[in-house]
């Protein structure tokens, strides 16, 4: 809690590196997702919601109105929630972690990897949802609808998978469940 | 002063009689039952029929500590309305992910049925109970913090919660390793 407690401490600076991080992490994934579209993703405030913290907006050159604008797709995120808070409860796992410090990085940057999908897939799942729910197939926006009900309104899953991948390495590391091999009656 | 894991077990990842490891097994099950329950949270009906009267249970009974503190508060479905505040407890307000995550490494784990049972109503209860106490901490936090509710809410109860999840499990752990060195003797 400690480690935890300083990682989530107000440090303005490192608030606006985390937001920088997930802004670039997200434009760069959605330019990969999304080739065709033009892609913005920067730093926002939102009156009516203090965590609200960036915006990104996709927009296709090709759909262009007759009055010869370009209509965009704005979507908001809380980068601290979905980006660093998991990351955050990653590292306190791996300080707290009696081990040695070369199993100690190689457990943070396999876990890191881990959570770059999560966010990765977090951001992807919302805009694809945004793009499709008026006009998407309903199958489609329907499987996109529950994802995004996990991944991004359900508070709990950036504290849960970091904690999933905290078990799942030390599972495969220490042989503690061997102690009650024989517990099963 | 903590001591370091031991080294990676070289046990083969399966033994004589041909089961899988332990270790292994925990974590498929453990993984399984923690996807099955994501697999079913992203099922409307069940969000609608289950979850939701979770999270007006727990209004209710958050309702009811609070008017025992002598707050005056009313519920209506998920909502807790005072006189110049209200919380809404919506998805991410309920215990369920950790109560998951605790029954899915209890039933999980190698051991008794009826020690699984027991610790599985025993964390279920003091789980409940916690986030009661969330909900009305965070409550009284709101009246006059909103800078620390936000904080208080998304990042520092969520943490504190899944920790003691993990605790609770810690704990039965420690009992069923008493009980067969009880048996043992």
């Amino acid at each position: 809690m400690l480690l935890f407690g300083l990682a989530i401490a107000p440090w303005k600076p490192l608030e606006a590196f985390t937001r920088s991080v997930f802004l670039a992490e997200a434009h760069g994934l959605l330019c990969l997702v999304f080739p065709q579209a033009k892609i913005q993703a920067e730093s926002c405030q939102d009156p009516r919601h203090a965590l609200i913290d960036s915006k990104i907006s996709l927009s296709d050159p090709r759909e262009v109105r007759p009055d010869g604008q370009v209509p965009a797709k704005v979507m908001t995120f809380d980068s601290r929630s979905l980006g660093w808070m998991p990351h955050a409860v990653w590292f306190a796992l791996c300080g707290a972690t009696p081990m040695s410090w070369p199993r100690r990085i190689k457990m943070a940057l396999a876990g890191l990897l881990a959570l770059q999908v999560l966010v990765g897939g977090t951001v992807v799942t919302a805009v694809c949802l945004g793009l499709d729910q008026d006009s998407g197939p309903a199958w489609k926006v329907y499987g996109l609808a529950a994802l995004n009900h996990v991944l991004m309104e359900n508070l709990w899953i950036s504290f849960v998978v970091p904690w999933l991948l905290w078990i799942i390495w030390i599972t495969q590391q220490c042989p503690w469940p061997l102690a009650f091999q024989g517990q099963r009656k | 002063m903590p001591q370091p894991l031991p080294k990676p077990a070289s046990e083969p990842s399966r033994n004589r009689a041909g089961a899988p490891n332990p270790a292994r097994r925990f974590l498929l099950v453990f993984l399984g039952i923690v996807a099955a329950y994501y697999l079913l949270t992203m099922v409307p009906w069940v969000d609608r029929n289950l979850v939701y009267p979770v999270l007006e249970f727990t209004a209710q009974v958050s309702a009811s500590v609070l008017r025992l503190t002598g707050e005056t508060v009313t519920t209506q479905g998920v909502l807790i309305q005072g006189k110049s505040f209200a919380v809404a407890v919506r998805r991410g307000c309920d215990p369920l992910d950790p109560m998951a995550l605790f029954a899915a490494a209890i039933v999980a784990f190698p051991g008794s049925w009826k020690r699984k049972a027991v610790g599985l109503a025993a964390g279920s209860i003091v789980l409940f109970a916690l986030n009661v106490l969330r909900i009305v901490s965070l409550y009284w936090l709101g009246q006059g913090h909103a800078r620390l509710f936000e904080a208080v809410h998304q990042e520092i109860w969520p943490a504190f919660f899944i920790l003691c999840a993990v605790g609770l499990w810690g704990l039965w752990l420690l009992w069923i390793a008493r009980g067969t060195k009880a048996g043992h003797a």
